[in-house]
């Protein structure tokens, strides 16, 4: 197997403001053409995080690089490798949209040629996400900018892209359209961080999620592991005293059982089939089959009570052996 | 990669630009087609009529002031004309960090591959630039209408008379003064005030009045660096600018006050003064300082006047520029 490149490294990324801690030693690494999920609830650093990649701010402590470039001290090279939205994307009132896309495309590039090339690249992005751009941007809504900030993001032929929050505002057609896009930039070898707090986004584009929580990174899997996870609930039927056959040698690490009076959980990780047969020995009456999800994952960090305490430390081997 | 950062100050302030530049145009020439109204004569009277102490209040000597040249270059010492040019240097100059911050614009301006250095300098070079074109817009106000104005001139019927020595009891009839027989009908010329007035007299004023915006331009850039509001940074920059005014007005006031000049701005403000200067003794331009007749030092000459808000400028620009190139950038609101 080939090993991937570490496209983005952070090494215990701190940011404090006063005595708010932002960032909590963040440490993680993203490989070259993955996507990268992060998800957290308001307040839980993502936006920080992204900024400081940016080179917006200065870490108090720690590192962060893109392509072997430090964010803090190479923020204009790194900005030539990738393309960002902001979660609340500004552009200047005073220009029709057209003259702003242009005008925000044409930093990236030196001689007209390329530039009407990167020009053209964002209409046609503004053109899949039905963007009149006639319009004065300081008339726009909210969706409309956050299309044109969309437009100069995707416009943009670069090998990294940082989104945050990039279907804030948008209907559900050009949700689906800027997924789609995400997608293409994948599929291009393209390096993408998505943050976004609607989960079956994450689940349906991301290879891996990062869970942040009060500035710290809680947890790290990938997306695949997700998907092999299931959750199978089922009721005990009257009459079953006895106790539950005895879990075979190759799950013994892989099954979660909860047994509460004749209610039945059990939670597989890997290989369902295998499960399937042990289970056929119980004697289970509505049984249902559910992948676990990435919204039971966000809710056991979202409720946690010590951010900083077991959750973190429970989660830093899983962390490693994921990346 | 150069040119979009210009092309975007040229369009969001094109508008302020011509206003101002249309309003410092038109302001000048007025200026100047009043005083052309006002018959140099009548002036005088009114000037011999001024209390002793009011002339502290001058920028120039009053003697000089009666001249159209004079009258004229007090035009640069009108609040009008220093709040004009004042505004573009402090509105523009507000604008570089703390006005993209207001309008979360800096993000996506900074997310580009552009330097911070780039952004502040090149907005500082274009502040600079209008500054530049709109001190030569107001001098050429002036220039066209002394060009287009004329005067009308009174002058009396006069009998000569001849001096009297007191002491020797005699009667110099060589020596005769005028007296203008004021009840007869005055006889009135008309003449261009180009024949008096040459427009290039003007320059050293011109020059001292972009320096000093120059200086109020670093002072405005400087605040926007370290600030997140431009709402603030304004206020901040218009308190500043009246504080200046005030200090100004206040050392006019006695002669015993006369120092507080030296800690503000205004001191090194000087146009009417300066041109004054150039007009009496255009050798010293280039001199550092300007002497009394006893070779004391009386006081800056047109070069420190207009060095020193430029180097003063510099050091506010370079101070605002390592702050912003070091400092975290907020989220937009």
């Amino acid at each position: 197997m080939i090993a991937k490149t570490k496209f983005v490294k952070t090494h215990e990324l701190t940011k404090r403001f006063g005595d708010f801690l932002a960032l909590d030693s963040v440490t993680l690494e993203i490989n070259e053409g993955e996507v990268m999920g992060l998800i957290g609830p308001n307040g839980a650093g993502k936006s920080t995080f992204v900024r400081t990649l940016m080179g917006f701010m200065q870490p108090t402590s720690g590192q962060a690089s893109i392509a072997g470039l430090d964010c803090l001290v190479d923020r204009v090279e790194v900005h030539r490798l990738v393309s960002y939205l902001p979660g609340d994307a500004r552009m200047y009132g005073f220009m029709r949209a057209e003259k702003a896309l242009r005008q925000q495309l044409s930093f990236r590039h030196r001689d007209p040629a390329t530039e009407q090339a990167g020009f053209e690249r964002g209409l046609k992005v503004a053109k899949r996400l039905d963007l009149d751009l006639n319009r004065w941007v300081g008339l726009m809504s909210t969706g409309m900018r956050q299309k044109l900030a969309l437009a100069v993001a995707f416009g943009a032929d670069v090998p990294m892209l940082i989104l945050d929050e990039p279907t804030a505002n948008l209907d559900p057609t050009v949700q689906a359209e800027v997924l789609a896009m995400v997608n293409e930039a994948k599929a291009a070898g393209k390096t993408v961080i998505f943050s976004s707090h609607v989960l079956t986004e994450i689940e349906s584009i991301c290879d891996r999620v990062a869970v942040m929580r009060k500035g710290q990174l809680v947890h790290v899997q990938s997306m695949a592991e997700f998907n092999r996870r299931h959750r199978i609930q089922g009721t005990l039927q009257e009459g079953f005293g006895g106790e539950l056959p005895k879990t075979p040698e190759s799950l013994s690490d892989r099954l979660e059982i909860d047994l509460n009076g004749r209610q039945l959980q059990v939670v597989i990780s890997g290989e369902l089939v295998e499960g399937l047969d042990w289970l056929a020995k119980l004697p289970l009456k509505d049984v249902s089959v559910k992948p676990l999800g990435l919204q039971s994952i966000y809710d056991r960090f979202h409720f946690a009570e010590t951010p900083g305490g077991n959750a973190k430390d429970q989660n830093a081997n899983q962390t490693e052996a994921n990346a | 990669m150069k040119n979009p950062l210009l092309q975007k100050y040229l369009n969001e302030s094109k508008l302020l630009f011509w206003a101002l530049g249309i309003g410092l145009f038109a302001f000048s020439w007025l200026r100047v087609h009043a005083v052309s109204k006002l018959d140099t004569g009548k002036f005088r009277q009114i000037i011999d009529l001024l209390p002793s102490d009011w002339r502290n209040l001058s920028p120039v000597d009053l003697d000089w002031l009666v001249s159209y040249l004079g009258r004229t270059a007090t035009g640069f010492e009108d609040p009008m004309m220093i709040s004009l040019l004042g505004a573009w240097a402090l509105v523009r100059g507000s604008d570089v960090v703390s006005g993209e911050l207001s309008r979360g614009t800096m993000e996506m301006l900074l997310a580009q591959p552009v330097c911070r250095r780039d952004v502040y300098l090149r907005h500082a070079k274009y502040t600079i630039l209008g500054l530049m074109l709109l001190s030569l817009m107001l001098w050429a106000g002036m220039a066209v209408g002394i060009w287009t104005e004329s005067v009308k001139e009174s002058t009396y019927p006069a009998i000569h008379l001849p001096t009297v020595d007191f002491e020797t009891q005699s009667v110099d009839f060589e020596n005769t003064f005028p007296v203008p027989l004021q009840f007869l009908e005055a006889r009135v010329e008309v003449n261009r005030l180009s024949k008096y007035v040459n427009p290039l007299m003007f320059l050293p004023g011109v020059l001292n009045v972009f320096c000093v915006s120059v200086f109020f331009a670093a002072v405005a850039a400087l605040c926007s660096a370290f600030d997140r509001y431009r709402w603030r940074s304004l206020g901040i920059l218009a308190a500043f600018f009246f504080i200046n005014v005030g200090m100004k007005v206040f050392a006019a006031s006695s002669d015993t006050l006369r120092w507080v000049e030296n800690l503000c701005i205004f001191g090194l403000y000087h146009p009417a003064g300066l041109i004054e200067r150039c007009q009496a003794m255009p050798e010293t331009v280039f001199w550092l300082f300007r002497y009394r007749e006893d070779g004391t030092i009386a006081s800056l000459g047109l070069l420190p006047n207009c060095l020193l808000p430029l180097l003063l400028g510099a050091v506010l620009y370079w101070i605002g520029l390592r702050h912003f190139e070091r400092r975290d950038l907020p989220a937009a609101l």
